[in-house]
């Protein structure tokens, strides 16, 4: 059951080659050394001799416009695979991922809303805002709906959550058709499709915070989303797990999370369904091994799908959403045949 | 000995339907309860209310003379451990040492990891059990029978003074059903363990229960020593069938032989 640290290590190596290979690779490539020496500059005043030829334009490039998005790209990826490996163990479901239940949805809408009404264009922080808005807003009715007599049964939850997911998809269609405005509709689309183009520092201030956070109190309920994994509802609360407290704060951090990465990212599909499992058949099913390993693989494989977005095309670059589809679901279609899943939880 | 559980006129009413009427129930440490009755009798309703799964829709249960409500599900499973008819099948491929040390979440820290006291009690309940050689095997390649096995191994990890049992037998072969039933009847003899089973085998149930208390239409309709309750009235009467009850020559229990169902004229 336990092979965490090796693992572990694996993966932080595997981050941390991505984020420098990532930073590195665009149309001005920029030779490793000199990220590092960018980085020592910035960190500790010292720089390395003849590792930073060009160091104005290479200081810019590198802090200003590579490495904040790259790092936002880990944060967003790592936040969806974690939201997904959770929901998946607690709804005992392999289907389950932020998208379905609601919250991607919802925080959607809420950005649509912001850019529709016109708030977006005057006050650029009310698009992330009101995209964490109705995350959290979305996830707060589909318990309060499943809510009766003070229980939340996992099932009614899962489908309120389909239900709450078509009407708020519904909705922003709706507002789509009705946009006057060329502008407002391409900015909505590009919403849709999630995407990562022209991020910089002050969106990692503004997720790193709630992710990181809602990360590290989620992966404190690693023993409970074992049992209810393996024995069920009822078979958890006969072990003494308190399993509404447990459903209602799981439910809330996946909330602020999932939010948290779709108010600076869009919709980015794929990630929270296919890491965790690609990660489940490497590490087995424990949540304390699976839960830090699936943030970190899905922190990776953003980072290269965001690559991927700003490098295949010459000319334009791909909607980052598009990219995760492109490349996950063949690969999870390949290891579906490959171990002969058919309905159990890879 | 003393009272662990205390039933007060418990109802439970579901859509319309009366589940349990107005249950009045005692039990007492260290004894072997078996509940039987006919299907839909109320046994598993009974035996969620007991592990408090359920709650009554009116009356009160009490464990050592506190309101079963008033504790937490973390009290609760120190001391009840439930395992119940059906096993659900989970996709997630954990093995059944891992189902077993589960059993270990409610004496466990919150922060602390399992401690080689939870392996040593998981692994005595897996030899217990018969789970053994299958210990490190993924559960969901595991015959229906060895994953309820696994089930009442996590139970007995769990260290409970009062183990719930569902039909513990239903999908076990001739072997493990006695295997379990000893099992349970020693825990109940040596270890002071208090137990409530319900079972469909009234011949296994008179054999190795102390206690009988048979449900009909969510009413106990009789409870007492076994010979007392399995009469042929009560058997026409619950169960709908003619029998012949008999002490059994070799074991200490009954000998039920069902004859033919009741004619619906003879029907009191």
């Amino acid at each position: 059951m336990r092979r965490a640290p090796v693992i572990h290590v694996a993966l932080i190596t595997a981050l941390l080659g991505s984020i420098l290979i990532a930073t590195a690779v665009g149309s001005v490539p920029i030779p490793i050394p000199s990220i590092v020496a960018v980085l020592l500059g910035k960190a500790i005043g010292v720089i390395p001799v003849n590792w930073l030829p060009d160091q104005t334009a290479y200081e810019a490039i590198v802090l200003y416009l590579r490495l904040p998005r790259v790092i936002l790209a880990a944060l967003v990826g790592g936040a969806l695979a974690l939201a997904g490996a959770v929901l998946q163990g607690l709804f005992r479901n392999p289907m389950a991922d932020p998208g379905i239940i609601g919250i991607s949805s919802g925080g959607a809408l809420g950005a649509v809303i912001a850019v529709m009404s016109g708030l977006a264009a005057n006050a650029l922080w009310s698009l992330p805002l009101l995209a964490f808005v109705g995350a959290a807003g979305a996830t707060w009715t589909i318990y309060i709906l499943s809510t009766q007599a003070g229980r939340t049964p996992l099932a009614t939850l899962l489908l309120s959550g389909l239900a709450v997911s078509a009407f708020a998809t519904a909705l922003t269609s709706l507002l789509l058709t009705l946009a006057q405005d060329i502008f407002a509709f391409r900015e909505v689309l590009f919403w849709l499709l999630g995407g990562l183009d022209g991020r910089g520092w002050s969106h990692v201030g503004l997720a790193a915070g709630p992710i990181l956070a809602g990360v590290i109190f989620l992966l404190l309920f690693a023993d409970e989303l074992n049992i209810v994994a393996a024995t069920g509802e009822a078979g958890a609360s006969s072990v003494g797990v308190e399993m509404q407290q447990t459903k209602r704060r799981v439910l809330m951090l996946t909330a602020l999370i999932t939010g948290a990465a779709v108010s600076v990212s869009g919709i980015i599909g794929f990630v929270g369904l296919i890491v965790p499992h690609i990660v489940r058949l490497i590490v087995g099913p424990d949540h304390r091994v699976l839960l830090p390993a699936s943030f970190l693989g899905g922190a990776c494989f953003l980072i290269w799908a965001d690559l991927g977005a700003r490098t295949l095309m010459p000319t334009q670059e791909l909607r980052l959403g598009v990219v995760t589809a492109l490349l996950g679901a063949p690969f999870f279609v390949y290891l579906l045949q490959r171990h002969r899943i058919r309905t159990e939880v890879v | 000995m003393s009272d662990l559980m205390t039933l007060e006129a418990v109802s439970r009413c579901s859509n319309g339907r009366m589940l349990l009427d107005g249950v009045n129930l005692t039990v007492k440490t260290g004894e072997l309860v078996g509940i039987i009755g006919p299907n839909g009798a109320g046994k598993t309703t009974l035996l969620s209310i007991m592990a408090g799964l359920l709650e009554p829709s009116t009356g009160m249960v009490y464990l050592n003379q506190v309101p079963l409500s008033t504790l937490c599900r973390q009290q609760i499973a120190q001391q009840i451990a439930a395992v119940p008819q059906t096993t659900t099948v989970s996709d997630f491929r954990f093995s059944a040492r891992d189902i077993v040390l589960m059993g270990r979440y409610s004496h466990r820290d919150r922060f602390a990891g399992e401690t080689s006291e939870d392996h040593a009690i998981a692994t005595d309940a897996m030899r217990h059990t018969r789970v053994t050689p299958f210990a490190d095997r993924s559960v969901t390649e595991l015959s229906g029978g060895e994953r309820q096995r696994v089930t009442v191994a996590r139970a007995l990890a769990q260290q409970p003074r009062l183990l719930l049992l569902d039909e513990p037998t239903a999908s076990l072969d001739l072997s493990h059903q006695l295997h379990v039933l000893q099992l349970v009847h020693q825990r109940v003899t040596k270890d002071r363990l208090t137990s409530v089973t319900a079972i469909h085998d009234l011949g296994l149930a008179s054999r190795f229960c102390d206690r009988l208390i048979l449900l009909d239409h969510g009413r106990i309709v009789a409870d007492g020593p076994p010979a007392d309750v399995l009469t042929p009235d009560r058997l026409a009467t619950v169960f709908g069938v003619v029998a012949h009850v008999s002490p059994h020559p070799v074991t200490n229990g009954l000998m039920i032989h069902v004859i033919e169902p009741v004619r619906d004229d003879a029907m009191p």
